[in-house]
């Protein structure tokens, strides 16, 4: 992959936020399959008749090529792969959401090879399936395990026994799932059953989607430190399918 | 530096414009001192004035020196049509192109979740007060063809479902004197699901 020190070719990559930077150029965030998310500057990008402002969108798959040992590399090269575009109000929310996700919380240049193929998979579902919730969920629980935040969905943190199945228990950010919540704990009364549904990548359980959306909304404000998620804004006047839900979440 | 304090700050002031780094300053700067005084003048006066009276207009969000911009109060404008654009630079293009008679309404920007940049930021609720009071019966969506762009089409779009007011975008095409060979393959996608019966 590395011909020489500082010098990147053809390394598959996702636009997450582009701006625009000085004149003709533009600053853009990427995520790419060996090295995390990287900061590139696309000479000359923002001149009219240049290539390079109609491919360098986000949710576009790219081969990119950049140079450079600051933080900030120069891209030398960008193609093109085939995808499918993300079409219909929902489905760019929720780019927009995994987008916002990776920029805010993925460290700079941390590998992540796993995350990228799932985040690679999760918008090509995002574009093809009904169901946006599901392939959210996926995403989110890989980008904690990336993150490090990755918690064991069928064993109790605070007593060292698995989950058990008729039971109820609770769940914290900086435990896990516990068997004796206490008043402070974020989410209580979760059932054991759905947690072991959860466990098995199982969200055809009653209650599991919710469970699931719960938990990974409290972990992620947990990692936001109380900063808000703008994209998720959006998602409060939509009148989707999933506006219910959204609103039984939040509460 | 080595200039006298006041040719400092000039060089350091121009220096707020985009693009203009310590050379380009500095040209500037000498250039008006050496042979553009009354334009130096001019400029100073011109900038404090618009500086101090040019603020947004309260229909369309555009500049303008008065409340309401003249392009708002023109009575021969069409009313019931309103065109969304995302900076005021596409009204100048739309109105150099002469095909258009209706209203604007410039977002100045689009939904950027990164940047901090949502519906409020941009007056998707004046713009939805405006469609609800003037009665719009179109609106025509002219945010640029971005994934940004898209999104704050579709989020208005969203806002306005049962308005019954009707919601257009802009096609998205193939440039007048472009070749086919040199345009990008999704620009190439919308114009082949876009296309049209051949007109008599």
């Amino acid at each position: 992959m590395t011909a020489m020190a500082g010098q990147v070719d053809q390394e598959p990559a996702f636009v997450l936020h582009r701006r625009d930077f000085r004149e003709t150029s533009l600053l853009l965030d990427v995520f790419t399959l060996h090295h995390g998310r990287v900061s590139l500057v696309a000479r000359g990008a923002n001149r009219p008749k240049n290539p390079w402002k109609a491919q360098l969108q986000p949710f576009q798959a790219l081969l990119v090529g950049w140079q450079g040992r600051s933080d900030l590399k120069t891209l030398t090269d960008a193609e093109s792969r085939p995808s499918t575009a993300l079409s219909g109000t929902r489905r760019l929310y929720c780019g927009l959401y995994l987008n916002e996700l990776l920029q805010r919380l993925l460290p700079p240049q941390d590998s992540c090879p796993e995350l990228f193929a799932t985040y690679a998979q999760t918008l090509s579902s995002l574009a093809m399936a009904d169901n946006v919730e599901i392939p959210l969920r996926r995403f989110e629980r890989t980008l904690m395990d990336a993150l490090g935040q990755g918690f064991s969905w069928e064993l109790a943190s605070d007593c060292g026994e698995p989950v058990q199945s008729g039971r109820v228990y609770g769940f914290d950010p900086e435990q896990g799932v516990t068997a004796r919540p206490g008043d402070g704990t974020r989410l209580q009364h979760i059932s054991g059953d759905v947690l072991l549904a959860l466990a098995n990548d199982d969200y055809d359980a009653p209650g599991a989607r919710s469970v699931a959306k719960r938990v990974m909304r409290v972990l992620i404000d947990h990692l936001l430190q109380g900063r808000p998620l703008h994209s998720r804004e959006l998602f409060t006047h939509s009148r989707g399918d999933n506006h219910e839900k959204e609103d039984s979440a939040r509460g | 530096m080595a200039f006298s304090p006041l040719l400092d700050e000039l060089v350091e002031a121009l220096r707020c414009l985009p693009g203009v780094g310590q050379k380009s300053a500095q040209r500037m700067a000498f250039h008006l001192l050496e042979r553009g005084r009354a334009g130096g003048v001019r400029l100073s006066d011109v900038m404090q004035r618009a500086m101090r009276d040019i603020r947004r207009c309260e229909q369309c969000q555009n500049f303008s020196e008065e409340p309401v911009c003249p392009l708002c109060t023109n009575p021969r404008r069409q009313n019931g049509v309103l065109c969304v654009v995302e900076s005021p630079s596409d009204v100048l293009a739309i109105e150099q192109a002469g095909d258009y008679n209706g209203g604007y309404f410039v977002l100045m920007g689009h939904l950027s979740p990164i940047d901090g940049i949502g519906p409020r930021e941009i007056g998707v609720d004046t713009l939805l007060r405006r469609v609800h009071d003037e009665q719009v019966q179109e609106l025509i969506l002219a945010t640029n063809p971005t994934i940004e762009g898209e999104a704050t089409a579709h989020y208005i779009a969203d806002r306005l479902q049962g308005a019954g007011v009707l919601i257009t975008r802009l096609a998205q095409g193939i440039p007048v004197g472009g070749e086919l060979g040199y345009v990008d393959g999704s620009t190439l996608t919308h114009a082949f699901r876009g296309r049209k019966p051949l007109a008599e």
